[in-house]
């Protein structure tokens, strides 16, 4: 079934979003890293605007980062002090990207910067993801261990407070400076932002692991939500139509990807995940530097 | 669309005859298009319209289409480091985002480079209009616009007997909204002695239009949409998947 997508401004087959959906949900109930960084990319192979696709993605993730908060919202796994400020950053960090994607597109120069982040992010994820499926191939465990403090001079950061559901005590500076960092990424590439966010309160905010996920998805919850509202203002490039086929995917396709992940050798799955990774990334990457076929590009300028 | 050509050369030949004194009858020139709208409606894949007319004296034919304007960007890429990348760009003052041209010879032959130029007939005369002169620039940007179908020639302008005359336009999937004219110009030993415009609007119809519109007319009010519709959809799954 064709469908027009009206900020896209073309037509795609509304059986292949949802399933592009599902799939990117699949991964995100299997591995606990959103997908979002796959939605993208593939967007753009089908011929959506670079702008468009990180936009829309971003509007996408809020669906299954609200439904995932919520359920462990009722199993009080989210740390709702921490989460606020890590929101906080978020925001800032959001409107900072904002800030950049408009100055880059402005020169001309989006659609490169885009694909260059998606290549480095691929590559990092893909590496980290290969590496996981290695040691545990080799019958290791993660190698850093908790209550190692791995950035000393960042325990001397003033404000500090005490985060009662976590128990453990911050520099206020931390979860800003965290949530600023992911908040960039969401607004400049429409990805939740979890493959980096997860690691850092494990490692460096020693965050229980029950709450990391909840209060991960809180803090993804508000920056896409933020980052979809500022695109919609400023680059005017959320496509509505495409992000609700692409969620319907990925919230059904989340659902069923937490329960293959208990049938599957989910650890050798990731070194799968890791290849597909690598191709995408690949493929973004011979795109830089083939001849295309066309030297000039117009944009029409609003009035 | 042949009655209306042969109702046409009717009416002429009883003005002839009869000698009225009605001075709209002895135009040297007359024409009309078989529409004077086009719906862009959702499953729209272009059309075409049938400009027909008469000419009352000697002469060639012109026929020019021009879509609404806007000025356009232009940026060119370069190999850097390997990587293709945009090093250049030119801002082009208000050019239409529709041109079609056809005429019954090839309009060189009938109007010098100054007034083609100045009147801005032919693809090429539109763009150097509006330019700084940089001729890569132009050439870049009418082949892109031609590459888009936006820029193009209607059919070879037929007669039908001595008088009558017609000519198919083309438009694409893409076509622009907005008000378009229909020119039509009678010349004769490098002058026009005649001309007409016929107006034409192209607007959109539809769910994906009024999307559109909504996303550029009230940005807030469509971010708070998008949001909520996905916000929406994440209450709903986790209800629906929370209780199985």
């Amino acid at each position: 079934m064709q469908v027009y997508l009206p900020i896209a401004e073309l037509s795609a087959n509304a059986l292949d979003l949802l399933a592009l959906g599902g799939v990117t949900g699949v991964l995100a109930g299997m591995f606990g890293i959103g997908g979002g960084f796959l939605v993208t990319p593939i967007l753009m192979f089908m011929g959506v605007a670079p702008a468009v696709a990180v936009a829309t993605s971003a509007n996408q993730i809020i669906a299954a980062s609200f439904s995932g908060f919520l359920s462990h919202l009722k199993h009080k796994r989210v740390d709702i002090q921490m989460g606020n400020h890590l929101v906080a950053g978020g925001l800032l960090g959001s409107a900072l990207g904002i800030w950049v994607f408009k100055a880059l597109s402005k020169a001309g120069q989006i659609d490169l910067m885009i694909t260059i982040l998606y290549v480095t992010i691929l590559i990092l994820i893909g590496v980290l993801m290969a590496r996981e499926a290695w040691l545990y191939h080799q019958g290791k465990k993660r190698d850093v261990r908790q209550d190692e403090i791995l950035f000393p001079s960042l325990e001397r950061l003033p404000y500090k407070r005490e985060y009662a559901r976590s128990e453990v005590t911050h520099s206020i500076l931390l979860p800003i400076g965290m949530g600023a960092l992911t908040g960039l990424l969401v607004a400049m590439m429409g990805i939740g932002g979890g493959f980096i966010m997860l690691p850092m309160m494990l490692y460096v905010l020693r965050m229980p692991p029950t709450v990391v996920v909840g209060t991960s998805l809180y803090h993804m919850t508000f920056t896409t939500a933020f980052t979809t509202l500022l695109h919609a203002v400023t680059t005017q490039t959320v496509d509505v139509v495409l992000a609700a086929l692409l969620l319907v995917g990925s919230v059904v396709g989340a659902q069923w990807g937490a329960r293959l992940a208990h049938r599957l050798p989910i650890h050798y799955m990731r070194a799968l995940l890791a290849l597909i990774l690598f191709a995408v990334a690949l493929r973004l990457a011979y795109g830089l530097f083939i001849t295309p076929s066309e030297i000039f590009t117009l944009t029409i300028i609003p009035k | 669309m042949k009655l209306a050509l042969t109702s046409l050369a009717c009416m002429m030949m009883a003005s002839a005859a009869m000698a009225q004194p009605a001075p709209n009858f002895n135009k040297p020139l007359v024409s009309d298009i078989s529409n004077h709208e086009i719906e862009i409606h959702e499953s729209f894949s272009g059309t075409e319209l049938l400009l027909y007319g008469a000419r009352n004296e000697q002469g060639d034919l012109i026929v020019v289409v021009r879509g609404p304007e806007a000025d356009i960007r232009i940026r060119r890429k370069e190999r850097i480091a390997g990587m293709w990348m945009h090093v250049e760009s030119k801002r082009y003052g208000p050019l239409p985002l529709y041109y079609a041209v056809g005429s019954t010879k090839p309009i060189e032959t009938m109007l010098s480079p100054s007034v083609l130029q100045r009147l801005a007939i032919g693809q090429h005369y539109v763009i150097a209009k509006n330019s700084g002169g940089n001729e890569l620039f132009n050439k870049g940007m009418l082949e892109e616009l031609q590459r888009r179908e936006w820029y193009t020639e209607t059919s070879p302008v037929r007669y039908f007997g001595e008088t009558l005359f017609r000519t198919t336009i083309p438009f694409p999937d893409t076509l622009a909204r907005g008000d378009y004219t229909v020119e039509t110009y009678l010349v004769r030993e490098g002058n026009i002695v005649s001309s007409q415009a016929i107006p034409l609007r192209a607007f959109k119809t539809g769910i994906d239009a009024w999307v559109f519109d909504t996303a550029h007319n009230q940005p807030w009010l469509y971010g708070i949409a998008c949001i909520l519709m996905a916000v929406a959809a994440g209450w709903f799954a986790n209800r629906l998947f929370s209780r199985s």
